[in-house]
């Protein structure tokens, strides 16, 4: 009542009005009429049956329906305001974590500074001495497609892409001087099964298409679907004026089975279009001036993907859990990185029966050629991956809470299960009373 | 007040239209120094609540309890005789003794330091 009183928007009449529907309420004090987190009001009827079992004598009152009226009107808004904000037990201290000003490699051989962006070589091991990098000579760590397991074998995988790529150039291009042939290249510590595949048109071969590139003549068409809980994706590379297709590949998504969606593979494939290219460009060790930064044209039917690239993802323990924010993640430090620009335009989708294929733009067109590229994954593997989302940004999280009851409930521990929290300490009889260790991986 | 005023200044043998200004002034200022009955009330109030409260008899709990049941009304952290006696504060609790008494402390800007055990803590 004193936060009432205080308040110049209360009348006279009105702050007798308000007292009275208190007391017939019977609040003292705020947390009489707040919930158990103290973030909201409890209504009216539910306050009615709480409030009955008071210990104090309240002088009785007997409020009508218009001074009810006017304690929700009036006093409620005003004693909103003071409600708890923060929940209980949330965190709201600021973080223990630091933001280092300097940034080493995984294998220790160059040093970034993150405020100059500038990054150092060591020239001399023995006396520690560091030399600058140039834009020319970096090597971005760029990883096709996202996946968790490509963190532990970083090295042997760009080790292993370059090496793909070194080897089967001059093969390809006599293939296609001599042969004519069509030539592929897969991700081959895998197989393509896992990794998926890229086919290189015919009469291309890796300088075309970093030409290309460099000149912004190159769009991109996605396409991602998720048939019987199986998600897959496929994308190409054309020619802005003729559609002609200049290399295009197909692969599954990694996910788990239960969390099959159509919005991780139009998210995940446009990782592996720019992947490809950024490895393209890094392949020729070309790093363009500002001035020369091409633009790469993407065509994608999922707006929430466009969306999502417009948002800077940041690993924190609130998102951890969040759907698809590992791909999010690689999505938005991929961008960052890339040599290029990228354009995001959207297509509807799945127009191929509505217009005829002459009167279709070229993005329609090639949209609905991906959505049948999708298919052959379909066609030549028939199983999921068994693969989950994993918090690639975050360590294994060691909690630990205590249970008001003897032993957790079947919901506790299938709730648990659901956000995939394993017990590393296992309930045992009788020392019930402890707190459970769990670990979050 | 103005009807026993009269007659009570007779019976101090004081005529009733003397200067109130000089009858109520102190010795230093030459006046005649007669305390306002409404001042005595209050004052005579005050020894009296207090002589029950700490002689923790029949009356003195009487008050106590009409005190918490003010104290509950009000609905207020402080303690109600601490509270400036407005039009909303004594429109909203009963009219009892003690609610006069807490009209003329407030008045005279008295505050009291009473045993907290009248105001309802929070948790």
């Amino acid at each position: 009542m004193d936060v009432i009183h205080s308040s110049s928007k209360v009348t006279k009449q009105e702050f007798v009005t308000i007292n009275k529907v208190r007391q017939h309420f019977k609040v003292i004090l705020l947390s009489d009429i707040a919930d158990l987190q103290g973030s909201t009001i409890i209504p009216n009827e539910t306050l009615m049956d709480s409030t009955k079992q008071s210990t104090l004598t309240f002088r009785p009152q007997a409020p009508t329906a218009k001074m009810i009226i006017t304690w929700m009107k009036i006093a409620v808004p005003i004693l909103r305001r003071y409600l708890q904000k923060h929940p209980l037990g949330s965190w709201t201290r600021k973080p223990h974590t630091k933001t280092w000003n300097a940034y080493i490699s995984r294998d220790h051989n160059y040093i970034m500074d993150r405020k100059t962006s500038m990054s150092y070589e060591i020239c001399n091991p023995t006396s520690h001495q560091f030399r600058e990098i140039r834009p020319r000579s970096w090597k971005t760590k760029q990883m096709y497609p996202a996946d968790i397991r490509h963190l532990k074998n970083t090295i042997q995988l760009q080790t292993s892409w370059n090496r793909t790529m070194v080897t089967s150039e001059p093969q390809r291009r006599n293939i296609n001087e001599q042969h004519g042939r069509r030539a592929t290249i897969c991700g081959n510590m895998y197989g393509d099964k896992f990794w998926g595949k890229v086919q290189i048109g015919r009469y291309q071969h890796m300088r075309n298409i970093y030409n290309l590139i460099c000149e912004g003549e190159l769009v991109a068409a996605t396409d991602g679907s998720c048939r019987n809980s199986i998600e897959a994706h496929a994308w190409c590379l054309a020619e802005k004026n003729d559609a002609n297709m200049v290399v295009k590949g197909c692969g599954p998504v990694h996910n788990s089975h239960e969390d099959a969606n159509s919005t991780r593979p139009e998210m995940y494939v446009i990782i592996a279009v720019l992947s490809f290219a950024g490895h393209v460009i890094q392949y020729f060790n070309a790093m363009k001036t500002p001035k020369d930064i091409p633009t790469i044209v993407m065509y994608t039917d999922s707006e929430i993907s466009i969306n999502n690239t417009k948002k800077s993802h940041y690993p924190t323990t609130r998102n951890a859990f969040e759907n698809n924010i590992d791909v999010k993640i690689q999505l938005s430090l991929l961008l960052k990185k890339l040599p290029f620009r990228v354009k995001f335009e959207h297509v509807y989708a799945h127009q191929q029966g509505k217009i005829e294929w002459n009167k279709m733009h070229i993005k329609t067109q090639l949209n609905t050629l991906m959505d049948g590229h999708t298919a052959t994954y379909f066609r030549s593997v028939q199983s999921y991956l068994p693969h989950q989302q994993h918090c690639e940004h975050l360590p294994a999280q060691v909690m630990s809470f205590s249970l008001p009851f003897d032993r957790p409930t079947p919901n506790t521990l299938s709730r648990l299960q659901d956000f995939r929290i394993d017990m590393r300490q296992k309930w045992q009889w009788p020392n019930h009373s402890e707190s459970n260790t769990i670990t979050c991986t | 007040m103005k009807v026993i005023r009269p007659t009570i200044l007779h019976a101090m043998k004081i005529q009733e239209h003397f200067p109130k200004i000089i009858m109520e002034a102190g010795q230093q200022y030459m006046g005649l120094q007669v305390t306002h009955i409404y001042d005595i009330m209050g004052s005579e109030k005050m020894k009296f609540l207090l002589m029950h409260l700490r002689g923790k008899d029949i009356t003195g709990k009487l008050m106590e309890t009409s005190m918490k049941h003010t104290q509950l009304e009000c609905g207020s952290r402080t303690f109600f005789f601490n509270l400036d006696f407005d039009d909303r504060w004594g429109k909203s609790v009963a009219w009892t003794w003690l609610v006069h008494l807490w009209e003329y402390l407030s008045e005279s800007s008295i505050t009291t330091d009473i045993s907290q055990s009248i105001i309802v803590k929070p948790l």
